[in-house]
């Protein structure tokens, strides 16, 4: 018990498998994830916030490439400074096999309670693969 | 009601069966196997990664970085791999202990990304409770008590922890209807950024269209997970165990969200194996018993 109590006060309540389990603690917080959409052969990138409904180009999966949508969604919500190393971490997960001309662009979906409703807004913060590594204007540094 | 924690827990005064050893045998042969299931699941992610994104407990202080790689954390597995199977087969004082080790390395490796998964937490403590048990106990049959009991003890813990920490960031609010809606629309994202489309199945939208369902479903969980820890005790202990894989049912019916292993370990846990074998075997002893 001491060796638990020690292990998570020290570690922001983790240290597996220990856990004060914080998952869903955060109740009605804003939460993000990432959906990518398959942009291939789109001439230029539209760097505004959209809906899900309205998202450019085609559907992609993480799952055909293997990758954890978890992950994808922690790696661009919680990069702060995107680095060439960090892009270049991000093109590693979705193409792992080199993009083969193909273009991924990331969106950051946001969450929030508004009164009774759920809104939802999708915001392109990435772009990979044939079109070149391009980062939002709106995270350049 | 016998309210000794050590005798519900462990019983290591109470007679020994051959029922109670096939289940013991059961639930290490769990956690040997899940050991090595996480260890090879996480190392081959591992391999393709190639930043640290959030360090993670022995990641805090040392460069988790040096598993990245094609190589490296495959080869802890495979160590892991061995030790395990050694410790199952060849009971040896410090074989779990080391394969424990070894895979929270690769735990910290796997999950440098961001992500804070606790699906494979109790599977991580039923290996610690059988390292524990080897390390601190000569006798097999105590060493094996003791390590049963700790996963009872650690899965009440938890549950209840988790309880607590969102009474604590949320008050008696926390059961509010709105706050699933939030969490099945995050998972449906999820379902998108992993399959590109996503289907609401009839549970999530019955939940969606009624703040009153939603609040009910929320509030049996916050209520399950208060009453973990009468699992440490012997009479409720089924009961309760039954509850929490409920409560695991619904968080998959409604969102999506699946803890295999621990699933798996809650049936193992959750109901009276040990019993049911010896009354198995006592039947057959019975002449003219049919079976």
């Amino acid at each position: 018990m001491v060796v638990y109590v020690v292990s998570v006060a020290v570690n922001l309540g983790e240290f597996w498998p220990f856990s004060i389990y914080p998952m869903f603690s955060q109740a009605g917080n804003t939460w993000h994830r990432v959906v990518i959409r398959d942009v291939s052969g789109a001439d230029t990138i539209d760097w505004q916030p959209t809906t899900l409904d309205d998202l450019p180009g085609d559907p992609f999966g993480a799952r055909s490439v293997g990758a954890d949508p978890i992950d994808l969604a922690n790696f661009v919500g919680k990069t702060r400074e995107w680095t060439p190393q960090r892009i270049g971490a991000l093109e590693l997960q979705v193409f792992p096999d080199g993009h083969g001309g193909r273009s991924l662009l990331a969106f950051r979906v946001s969450g929030s309670l508004l009164g009774d409703s759920v809104a939802v807004v999708a915001t392109p913060v990435v772009a990979v693969g044939a079109v070149g590594n391009i980062l939002s204007p709106e995270f350049t540094p | 009601m016998n309210w000794s924690l050590t005798d519900n827990l462990f019983g290591f005064a109470r007679p020994d069966s051959t029922g109670q050893q096939i289940f013991r045998r059961a639930v290490e042969l769990f956690a040997v196997c899940s050991a090595i299931y996480l260890a090879w699941t996480w190392a081959l992610y591992t391999t393709r990664l190639a930043d640290v994104v959030l360090p993670l407990g022995i990641a805090r202080y040392i460069d988790i970085s040096f598993l990245f790689g094609p190589k490296r954390a495959p080869t802890l597995a495979g160590a892991l791999t061995v030790f395990a199977v050694f410790g199952f087969l060849i009971r040896n004082r410090w074989a779990y202990s080391i394969a424990f080790l070894l895979l929270i390395t690769l735990y910290a490796a796997r999950f440098s990304q961001g992500e804070i998964p606790h699906s494979a937490n109790l599977a991580g403590m039923a290996l610690l409770g059988f390292a524990l048990g080897a390390a601190f106990f000569r006798e097999r049959v105590f060493a094996d008590r003791f390590a049963v009991g700790f996963s009872y003890f650690s899965l009440g813990l938890a549950y209840a922890s988790a309880a607590w920490v969102k009474l604590g960031a949320r008050g008696f609010g926390w059961p509010d209807g709105r706050h699933l809606w939030m969490w099945i629309n995050e998972k449906a994202v999820d379902e998108i950024a992993r399959n590109g489309f996503v289907v609401l199945n009839p549970i999530q939208e019955l939940a969606l269209s009624s703040h009153t369902v939603a609040t009910l479903f929320l509030t049996f969980g916050i209520l399950t997970e208060f009453a973990a820890p009468l699992v440490w005790f012997r009479k409720p202990r089924y009961v309760v165990m039954m509850l929490v894989l409920g409560l695991h049912i619904g968080i998959y019916l409604v969102m999506d969200i699946i803890f295999m292993l621990s699933m798996v370990e809650l049936v193992l846990l959750g109901l009276p194996w040990a019993a049911l074998i010896d009354w198995a075997i006592n039947r057959r002893r019975v002449p003219g018993s049919v079976g």
